[in-house]
């Protein structure tokens, strides 16, 4: 099955020693609530990307969360066109 | 690794070719088929494959995931030396007692990696630096082989000599006169003959074939001091007069004398680098008349060598300078008969401001008006200021009553 990312918004708790808990993940003006984190591990998805990956559950749904270097990114399997991250421009450091 | 979908499709990264920065500078195995090499235009590897799609590169995030990468290796040893920025020697033979045998321990960094960050490392896993740079490089995609002393003849004999260590296409040419064409040819030759022939580099060429290499692996945090301090510049537009070359050369000198300023560090001689339209390059060195650590010293060496190099016959399409035999034992300035005796103590004062300026507010806000009129040429900014506007402290030493 073929998975997809999608870079959101997320409500999240930074604890004191600088571990975060994600609360809520923000979507098309809607806040869904996180129930439970089930684990948190340092890994890669397979839609691209790594980071730290929360496998949250949310009401019935299993979904895994992705704290990429400074930006979270949801792993999904519905494709929705659109949502996907645009192509960087060339950088621009040193010109 | 961070977009897999560009693995099933031919895909290669490459520089802007609005910018003329349009070469390739890394491609993935379908782009290889269509023998899309390294270094070529974009439009060449275009015209070879049409539909080759090519990214942009993102430096930021390869020298963060590069660095990353390190950060596994070093917690199982602190001898870990980067050898250019996705490639390292790590030494195990210290961590065996905590951590198990080292060859098991390579392949389980090797899997630690790919499980963390979803990249391959290929590993050489040898007795000293030389062979496991070259194991590393002999499979690649999570390649893994051992070269134990008993076996390096078998293994890497046979290889052709330009996967050595060092050894480069002309160096081959050099060796194939002399009817070595492999790693083996090298070590059974006679070191004597090698030495005749390349110098001090043809008995370590010759030791690095038999195994001989000792070079330890640096310690974590371990740098070498520069040799040389240079910056170079593939300009916008053509430069076809010597006014304009001098407006990059001032961008350029302005940023090898802030580098040479910051690590304390005075140069004695300079060479720059002219390439043409035609992409053929030419330089040419000389010596400042005291070691210098000024802008001023280096533009004005710079443009009087371009005087004797470029009679603006052809337009120069990338330029450089590099300045060498630094110092960085106290050297003062000599004093000049007939001008000011802070002469040079005020321009560096003055170079110093600027660059500080600079570096609080950006590199826009201190710019020369002369690199103003020709606004794009001299655009750019090789010490990347240009979006470092830094928070300035408003309390600087104890507050006075």
């Amino acid at each position: 099955m073929r998975l997809f990312k999608y870079y959101v918004d997320v409500v999240t708790l930074i604890f004191r020693d600088g571990s975060l808990k994600p609360m809520f993940v923000c979507w098309d003006h809607r806040h869904y609530k996180i129930d439970k984190v089930i684990t948190v591990r340092e890994t890669y998805s397979k839609a691209g990307g790594c980071g730290i990956c929360y496998t949250c559950r949310m009401g019935n749904q299993q979904r895994n969360l992705f704290w990429e270097r400074n930006r979270w990114f949801l792993e999904s399997e519905v494709y929705l066109p659109g949502m996907e991250e645009k192509p960087q421009p060339p950088s621009l450091k040193g010109q | 690794m961070l977009h897999p979908e560009y693995r099933n499709i031919p895909m290669a990264v490459g520089g802007s070719e609005e910018k003329r920065h349009g070469i390739i500078l890394a491609k993935n195995d379908l782009a290889k088929t269509f023998h899309i090499k390294t270094g070529e235009s974009l439009r060449d590897a275009k015209r070879k494959c049409p539909d080759l799609y090519v990214v942009h590169p993102d430096y930021d995030a390869y020298t963060y995931y590069t660095e990353k990468i390190k950060d596994i290796y070093r917690k199982y040893t602190d001898r870990v030396e980067s050898f250019g920025l996705d490639e390292a020697w790590i030494d195990l033979s210290g961590s065996q007692k905590l951590f198990g045998d080292g060859i098991e321990l390579a392949k389980a960094i090797q899997d630690e990696v790919f499980e963390t960050f979803g990249i391959t490392v290929s590993m050489g896993v040898s007795f000293n630096k030389v062979f496991s740079k070259l194991g590393s490089d002999l499979f690649k995609h999570k390649g893994f082989i051992v070269i134990e002393p008993e076996t390096y003849q078998d293994l890497l004999w046979p290889l052709p000599i330009e996967d050595l260590l060092m050894v480069g296409s002309r160096t081959k040419v050099h060796l194939n006169e002399m009817k070595i064409f492999t790693i083996g040819d090298l070590a059974r030759c006679d070191c004597i003959a090698l030495q005749k022939r390349f110098g001090v580099m043809g008995g370590l060429l010759w030791r690095y074939a038999n195994g001989y290499d000792q070079s330890e692996v640096h310690l974590v945090g371990y740098t070498r001091a520069p040799k040389s301090i240079g910056n170079s510049k593939t300009v916008v537009k053509d430069i076809h007069s010597m006014a304009q070359l001098k407006e990059v050369f001032r961008v350029l000198s302005e940023s090898i004398a802030a580098r040479l300023r910051n690590q304390n560090l005075k140069a004695r001689s300079i060479s720059i680098w002219l390439r043409t339209t035609e992409l053929k390059g030419k330089g040419r060195q000389c010596k400042f008349e005291q070691y210098t650590d000024l802008a001023r010293d280096i533009l004005d060496a710079a443009l009087s060598l371009a005087a004797k190099l470029w009679d603006g016959d052809l337009p120069l399409r990338s330029v450089g300078i590099q300045v060498s035999e630094l110092s960085q034992t106290e050297c003062y300035d000599q004093l000049d008969l007939f001008s000011a005796p802070n002469n040079r103590s005020r321009q560096r004062k003055m170079e110093k401001v600027v660059y500080e300026i600079r570096e609080r507010y950006g590199y826009d806000a201190c710019r020369m008006a002369s690199g103003q009129v020709d606004g794009a040429l001299a655009d750019f900014d090789p010490l990347g200021l240009l979006h470092q506007v830094h928070p300035v402290g408003v309390l600087e030493g104890p507050i006075g009553r």
